[in-house]
């Protein structure tokens, strides 16, 4: 309750304090009826009613910026000149010269008096709104005032519209002109000597490619792709022809053809063996022969000195 | 590159005389490649007079006597080459048989004529292996020739000059 009066109660130092404070910031607060205590009378403002935003508090945003900027690279400037120049050692930061406590001095004084010269723009700004606000009660003024409004509303309007037609200029000039100069830039560079210093085995080893596959869904994959397209798209003909290249069909049939006439000429020789045997045998017991051995097979080569009785 | 033999008992048999049975078999098949042969020279003399005569075509039949001794002479003809060069005639290749001297060599052309002879005029003469103890036929006997199991053999040694 106290924070809400005193900052409606100062409002343009709560103002000022915004900027500076973002816990106090720009929030909206709820809606809330005057409240009077015994010693002042506290009226809450609506968010409609509440301090326009003013031309000082962007200007300090702007001054802000620009000094932060200046700082960072004269300090940036102040590192490299340090650090890369030739000839002389890095500096005692724990004891600079006066020159450069100077400049830090005149750092901060420029910070302060920026600050107070916004801060005065400010309540210039905003007494001047007020009196405007003021001003506006009184029926003659008002009149004339809302003329003004009409007015610069009007003009304002006109120059919203041509802002907007001009920044979408801007954005399709921007659109077509950024693929260009990295177009330009693309065709500059040489990729295979970017390539080159790519040291490729090296990223790899660093890839875990089991991980990687555990990522990834193969059923949903394949179920994505069309095979029939892909198979309209193959040409078979010389994929089967290459194939029938390499493989010997005729080989093949005649090896297992082969095989199996083999098979049923051996059966049938074979039989005809054993027949030769037991017709031998039948023959011997006819001549009362016993054990006579017809068939000195066992030796696949033929004695040359064998004689035939 | 020979043959690989499966069965364990033919392989074991190979290079044992043939019997009664194997041989048979193979001369009735011999019997029946000849009948083709003497066919095809029949449809032959036919074409050719047909070309040349223009008439019809027709399949000369010729007399007995002259059917029986153009086969008996298309037999001996057949066998001698057959058992002269490779010891195979189609009957003994088809049972696997192979016709060699008594040294285990290729026959000489004069070896095969009269086996060849022989086997035309007195075919019966194979009953003798019954009889044999080796398997051996009378004209085997006679002329120094064996029949013997072989599957496999690619290179027959040739008879001495």
């Amino acid at each position: 309750m106290r924070i809400t009066e005193l900052k409606s109660t100062k409002l343009t130092g709560a103002f000022v304090n915004q900027w500076h404070d973002p816990s106090a910031g720009l929030q909206e607060s709820p809606p809330m009826p005057d409240l009077t205590t015994h010693s002042v009378r506290v009226r809450t403002v609506s968010q409609r009613e509440q301090a326009p935003a003013t031309i000082s508090a962007a200007a300090q945003r702007a001054s802000d910026l620009g000094l932060g900027a200046v700082t960072l690279s004269t300090k940036a400037i102040g590192d490299l000149l340090d650090r890369y120049w030739p000839g002389e050692g890095p500096p005692n930061r724990a004891n600079p010269s006066i020159a450069r406590r100077l400049a830090r001095a005149a750092t901060g004084m420029a910070l302060v008096t920026e600050r107070r010269v916004f801060a005065t723009g400010t309540a210039v700004e905003q007494g001047a709104q007020r009196a405007l606000e003021t001003a506006r009660r009184v029926p003659l003024i008002r009149d004339v005032l809302v003329g003004i409004d009409a007015s610069l509303d009007r003009w304002a309007g006109h120059a919203d519209i041509e802002t907007a037609r001009r920044e979408q200029a801007v954005s399709a000039f921007v659109i077509q002109l950024v693929p260009a100069i990295i177009d330009g830039v693309l065709e500059r560079i040489d990729i295979n000597s970017v390539l080159d210093r790519v040291d490729l085995d090296r990223l790899l080893d660093q890839v875990d490619i089991d991980r990687l596959l555990e990522h990834i869904d193969i059923d949903r994959m394949m179920s994505r792709i069309d095979l029939d397209a892909l198979m309209q798209r193959i040409e078979l003909g010389p994929i089967v022809s290459d194939v029938l290249d390499d493989v010997d069909i005729g080989g093949i049939v005649r090896e297992s053809t082969g095989s199996i006439t083999g098979d049923a000429v051996d059966s049938a020789r074979l039989t005809a063996m054993r027949l030769d045997g037991f017709v031998g045998r039948v023959a011997d017991r006819i001549l009362l022969r016993g054990g006579t051995d017809r068939n000195p097979a066992s030796n696949p080569a033929p004695n040359p000195n064998e004689a035939e009785t | 590159m020979a043959r690989t033999i499966r069965n364990d008992q033919a392989a074991a048999l190979q290079g044992g005389r043939a019997g009664f049975v194997s041989r048979v078999i193979a001369d009735a098949i011999d019997l029946v490649v000849v009948e083709v042969i003497f066919l095809a020279i029949l449809l032959g003399v036919g074409t050719v007079r047909f070309l040349l005569t223009r008439r019809n075509f027709s399949v000369a039949a010729p007399d007995l006597w002259v059917t029986a001794v153009a086969q008996w002479l298309i037999l001996v003809i057949y066998l001698t080459t057959t058992w002269s060069s490779t010891g195979r005639s189609v009957g003994k290749s088809v049972l696997g048989l192979r016709v060699l001297d008594r040294a285990g060599r290729q026959l000489t052309t004069l070896r095969a004529f009269l086996r060849a002879v022989f086997c035309a005029v007195f075919y019966p003469t194979l009953l003798w292996i019954f009889v044999s103890r080796r398997n051996a036929a009378l004209h085997d006997i006679l002329l120094g020739t064996q029949v013997r199991y072989d599957w496999t053999t690619t290179h027959v040694v040739p008879p001495p000059t």
